[in-house]
């Protein structure tokens, strides 16, 4: 990382963290219930980049990849983002749908809605566990609304650029969160990007203000 | 510090990636390639001094910002022009292609920021002169762009199509 001036302070970091993981455990709990198994959103960091690495977090740059998008609304808005590779997405499909591992072999119909209801419940209970928590510690009653989720698939690098678009318009350097998922023990291919949009960012500096 | 590019291991051919806002230029061979979604990938190549560029645009307007020139139009263009001249091409010589620009998220933006890449580019190419040999843009999918310095061959690619040569 260089001397530039960051988005975020390390203090400011430090108190999104408590939010976070809060988020990150009432998705769940959610998506425990969701997918009937025992499944760990952990937040593995709060992270601050330079643009042009932004495009390599998922570590998969030119391969395909598979993201459900939503938005958030409400007091801060921005992008969410489920995304996996193919195995792990149809495997994701295969258990909401109720069949053994491995039965959807190509993105149809219903493994698509599987995903897209997947990052559905997901999403919102990690936006409420996050307004939540900032609302709890802070003086500013927090509301983050999810947008329904839409299913992409493409270069990874490709869509990565285009959920920082916004960020990217506002300075040269990307703020996001990103998680980490385990189900029935096993770890998971999926990771989840919170990525918000540069007016959030000033916004969110504001109310950390008031965060105890 | 520049990174190094990569090296193709048969033939020992640089090979370099150009991330978002980023932009290089290579002469006598090597590989310039960039992952695009809704930014503009502008080569301009001159096929006579085989020196070419590739800049990665992700705005149209840069507003008075420096800092990286490759990340706007309007400083990746004569960024680019000066780059490749200091290698030995000429303006005169250069012709350029496009790709990218593609609207792949929803949005209530009533003009993509794709699309208004891609008018801004075309726009400042004609200002400079430099003829638009091709393009690939537009629509809601991804590209792989490819551009090799020493035949000057342009290669795009879209997940699960045919590679187009521009």
């Amino acid at each position: 990382m260089s001397d530039d001036v960051l988005p975020l302070t390390n203090l400011e970091i430090g108190k999104l963290q408590g939010a976070f993981h809060r988020g990150a455990f009432e998705a769940s709990e959610a998506l425990s219930k969701w997918l009937s198994a025992s499944t760990i959103i952990s937040i593995e960091s709060i992270d601050q980049c330079r643009l042009k690495e932004a495009t390599s977090i998922l570590e998969v740059e030119d391969s395909a990849i598979c993201m459900c998008v939503m938005g958030m609304e409400g007091t801060l808005t921005g992008q969410m983002l489920l995304a996996f590779d193919d195995t792990s997405g149809l495997a994701m499909a295969d258990l909401v749908i109720g069949h053994s591992h491995g039965t959807a072999k190509v993105w149809g119909e219903v493994e698509t809605s599987a995903a897209l209801e997947s990052m559905n419940i997901a999403g919102s209970a990690y936006l409420n566990g996050i307004a939540r928590d900032l609302s709890a510690r802070g003086s500013t009653r927090l509301t983050l609304i999810p947008t329904p989720p839409t299913f992409l698939r493409d270069y990874a690098e490709s869509l990565l650029e285009t959920a920082f678009l916004n960020q990217a318009a506002a300075g040269s350097h990307i703020v996001f969160a990103k998680a980490r998922f385990e189900i029935l023990g096993n770890p998971m291919r999926w990771t989840f990007l919170l990525i918000p949009d540069p007016q959030s960012l000033d916004r969110l500096t504001q109310i950390l203000q008031s965060v105890q | 510090m520049r990174n190094s590019p990569a090296r193709d291991s048969d033939e020992n051919i640089p090979i370099k990636k150009i991330g978002m806002g980023e932009l290089d230029v290579l002469s006598g061979c090597g590989v310039l390639k960039s992952l695009l979604g809704s930014c503009i990938g502008l080569v301009l190549y001159d096929e006579r001094q085989r020196v070419g560029g590739l800049a990665h645009i992700v705005l149209p307007t840069s507003q008075g910002e420096s800092d990286m020139p490759g990340k706007y139009a309007d400083t990746a263009l004569p960024e680019l022009i000066r780059r490749i001249e200091q290698s030995g091409g000429r303006q005169r010589n250069l012709c350029a292609k496009l790709a990218g620009g593609a609207s792949m998220f929803t949005t209530s933006n009533p003009t993509p920021i794709g699309d208004l890449n891609q008018k801004t580019v075309e726009r400042l190419l004609s200002t400079a002169g430099i003829p638009i040999l091709g393009r690939h843009c537009g629509g809601k999918q991804g590209r792989r762009l490819s551009f090799d310095i020493k035949t000057g061959n342009v290669t795009v690619e879209i997940l699960g199509e045919a590679a187009v040569e521009l």
